[in-house]
């Protein structure tokens, strides 16, 4: 699989990004300030290195609220959409929403984070991993710890193939 | 009572009575403006929903001539959607709640327009559109 890159914006237009792929991850995230700050019942990420995302218009409207001692949640102040997430406990990454890009990335959400903290009303039937804890990446039970070492590995060998691809091109 | 409020607590609200009509919105404006694979609104009589406090920091962004969508300019959450056509209700985006609402989301609307990463794995009824419903 070759680079490629997504196109992405915001709900006006107002602010919009490329994104340069191989992604780093994609799940769904239950956590309680992804609900709130979005209104939602969970938010699929995407995450890349942040020398991967670039934004290309709208950097004036791009409002950063500073959600907690180590987090920035990004947003349109024209829109509202809720945008990027960095977090100081990882700066080798940024997430995006992956409903604000147009087209496919490089794979599907994986797992399920801060599962134990998802909304009561919220239904899950899916065979996703199931990750939770106080870091939210812990498998909530043997099943979703085999599962969750089986989409790694999948990942570890698809990331090998395309970085051998990659080189041969 | 019912109460919600913005991720960073400045603008909150309640809601008088209880909350019947949910249900999870795949269109793409919806998904676009929460960032999510769907947005979950309740409908909730206008006359029940009250701001308790930061009304000053509410923006109102009108996404279609006659849908206007509601977030904090504080922090960018997603608080309400407006439409035109039903001036006696608005829809309140669940995920600002606070606690368990004790109501559950009762079917999926415009399905058609879902996110292809996204498989609805419920047994909940998927509508293509409003008119389907009836």
């Amino acid at each position: 699989m070759s680079s490629s890159t997504v196109s992405g914006s915001c709900l006006c237009g107002a602010v919009r990004f490329r994104v340069s792929l191989p992604s780093l991850f994609c799940g769904h995230c239950h956590c309680s300030m992804c609900r709130r700050n979005h209104g939602a019942a969970f938010v699929t990420w995407f995450a890349v290195p942040p020398a991967q995302l670039e934004v290309l218009a709208g950097r004036n409207e791009l409002r950063r609220y500073s959600s907690s001692t180590h987090g920035t949640r990004s947003f349109c102040s024209c829109c509202g959409s809720s945008l990027f997430c960095e977090s100081e406990k990882h700066p080798n990454q940024v997430d995006i929403p992956l409903a604000n890009v147009e087209g496919p990335i490089d794979r599907d959400p994986q797992f399920h984070f801060y599962f134990d903290s998802r909304a009561p009303w919220v239904l899950v039937s899916d065979d996703l991993p199931r990750l939770g804890g106080p870091t939210g990446v812990k498998p909530l039970e043997p099943k979703d710890a085999i599962k969750y070492v089986a989409a790694l590995a999948v990942r570890w060998i698809r990331d090998v193939m395309s970085a051998s691809d990659r080189k041969r091109t | 009572m019912i109460e919600g409020a913005c991720l960073c607590d400045k603008i909150q609200y309640a809601v008088d009575g209880d909350i019947e009509d949910v249900s999870h919105c795949h269109c793409s404006m919806c998904r676009r403006i929460h960032g999510a694979a769907f947005a979950t609104y309740a409908a909730v009589p206008r006359e029940n929903f009250r701001w308790l406090s930061g009304s000053d920091l509410v923006k109102v962004y009108r996404s279609s001539d006659t849908v206007e969508r509601t977030f904090c300019g504080n922090c960018g959450s997603a608080l309400q959607a407006l439409f035109e056509a039903e001036p006696d209700v608005l829809y309140l985006a669940l995920g600002t709640i606070n606690g368990d609402p004790k109501c559950r989301p009762s079917y999926h609307i415009f399905v058609g327009s879902k996110a292809p990463w996204y498989r609805i794995t419920d047994d909940l009824p998927q509508y293509e559109t409003w008119s389907d419903r009836s």
